[in-house]
């Protein structure tokens, strides 16, 4: 698959920095389903919060200063796996498509793997 | 005034999801992904890429070094967020598809299947009871596979777990710490330390019973969330396209 590198190279924004737009629809955790999946997803992006990574080895800590350093990134944090990253992959596909489409799915993908 | 109001709502849709292209994991760049994800990946590129160009693939041939893991599981899910409210076969037809484009023949898929269905009855407020009552226990006991495992503990910890969702995580962590107590394996070292198959399970317990109890575990200040805002404006688009888009 080609990629166009120089748009890769461009700041990528981080999760928690996204400027947010919202659809035209009015919701909030009042609606009772819309509760059940956002709380659903929320507590899936929260699993590594429970298990203890007291004992994660120095050079993993030191690899991501570096990585830190060296992209000018001072934002890089560790928080989700790399299959929970995958659902938002799922999750953002679908959501922009509006239905399962398989090539825009594995752009996705793709992306996440070589970008983040 | 209203063409205004529809051209700005066009233009954040369309530029929204580029935005969204480039963050997926915040340490994607620092840490390599799991050799599964890597073989997954490609054999879901090679998919596509053979049917644009409309040439066939062996599947059997592809997928015998393939090891699925119970991450399949979560990967899977948003199968339940996006599609809850089509048919059952709808979902069936998709989850079919997208297992054969990432992981080959698969074995456990009815088991896949089973965790979906369950997902999609939390999300429309079946209580637990029924929930548990309707899994096919013959359909399980008689599979032995990891995956099958997995559920099998995800089933109990969730019949037993109080009702209450802190419960059930105390369990599953200490499972989890009894179980990385013998793993000594040699790992890659540039990998994600957060390993989603060590912790699968309790990925999956949160999963399911956040969506059956509709709540959030309760230490947790909802507001702190990393990427809260993101991750709600997120699952609004899919409740509003999963409602606009029916099939």
């Amino acid at each position: 698959m080609e990629f166009d590198h120089d748009g890769l190279i461009e700041l990528n924004v981080r999760p928690d920095q996204m400027s947010i737009v919202d659809p035209p629809i009015n919701l909030d955790e009042s609606n009772e389903e819309f509760s059940r999946l956002f709380n659903s997803i929320l507590s899936l992006s929260l699993t590594e919060t429970f298990v203890d990574h007291s004992n994660l080895d120095e050079y993993l800590i030191e690899h991501i200063q570096m990585e830190r350093i060296y992209s000018e990134q001072n934002d890089l944090k560790l928080i989700w796996s790399d299959e929970i990253c995958l659902v938002f992959c799922f999750l953002a596909s679908l959501a922009h498509q509006g239905d399962y489409h398989p090539d825009h799915l594995i752009q996705r993908y793709f992306q996440w793997w070589m970008n983040g | 005034m209203v063409d205004e109001w529809v051209s700005q709502f066009h233009l954040h849709f369309f530029s929204y999801p580029s935005k969204m292209i480039r963050f997926m994991c915040p340490t994607g760049l620092c840490f390599t992904p799991h050799v599964n994800i890597k073989k997954s990946m490609d054999l879901f590129g090679e998919c596509q890429a053979a049917h644009a160009l409309g040439i066939p693939i062996d599947l059997d041939k592809r997928t015998s070094k393939l090891h699925v893991t119970a991450t399949a599981l979560i990967r899977l899910s948003p199968i339940a967020y996006f599609y809850r409210k089509s048919s059952k076969d709808k979902r069936s037809e998709i989850l079919t598809d997208l297992s054969k484009r990432m992981f080959g023949q698969f074995s456990s898929l009815k088991i896949v299947e089973i965790y979906i269905e369950m997902l999609v009855d939390a999300f429309r407020g079946q209580s637990k009871e029924f929930i548990l009552q309707s899994i096919d226990r013959e359909e399980i006991r008689s599979r032995n596979d990891y995956l099958s495992q997995i559920f099998v503990q995800l089933i109990d910890v969730l019949r037993h777990d109080e009702n209450r969702i802190q419960c059930g995580i105390d369990r599953i962590v200490r499972i989890i710490e009894k179980k990385n107590s013998f793993v000594e394996e040699e790992q890659c070292r540039y990998l994600n330390p957060f390993d989603g198959d060590s912790t699968i399970l309790l990925s999956l317990y949160l999963q399911l019973a956040s969506a059956i109890y509709n709540c959030l575990p309760k230490e947790i200040s909802s507001e702190r969330i990393y990427g809260y805002s993101m991750i709600k404006s997120l699952i609004k688009w899919i409740f509003y396209q999963s409602e606009t888009n029916l099939h």
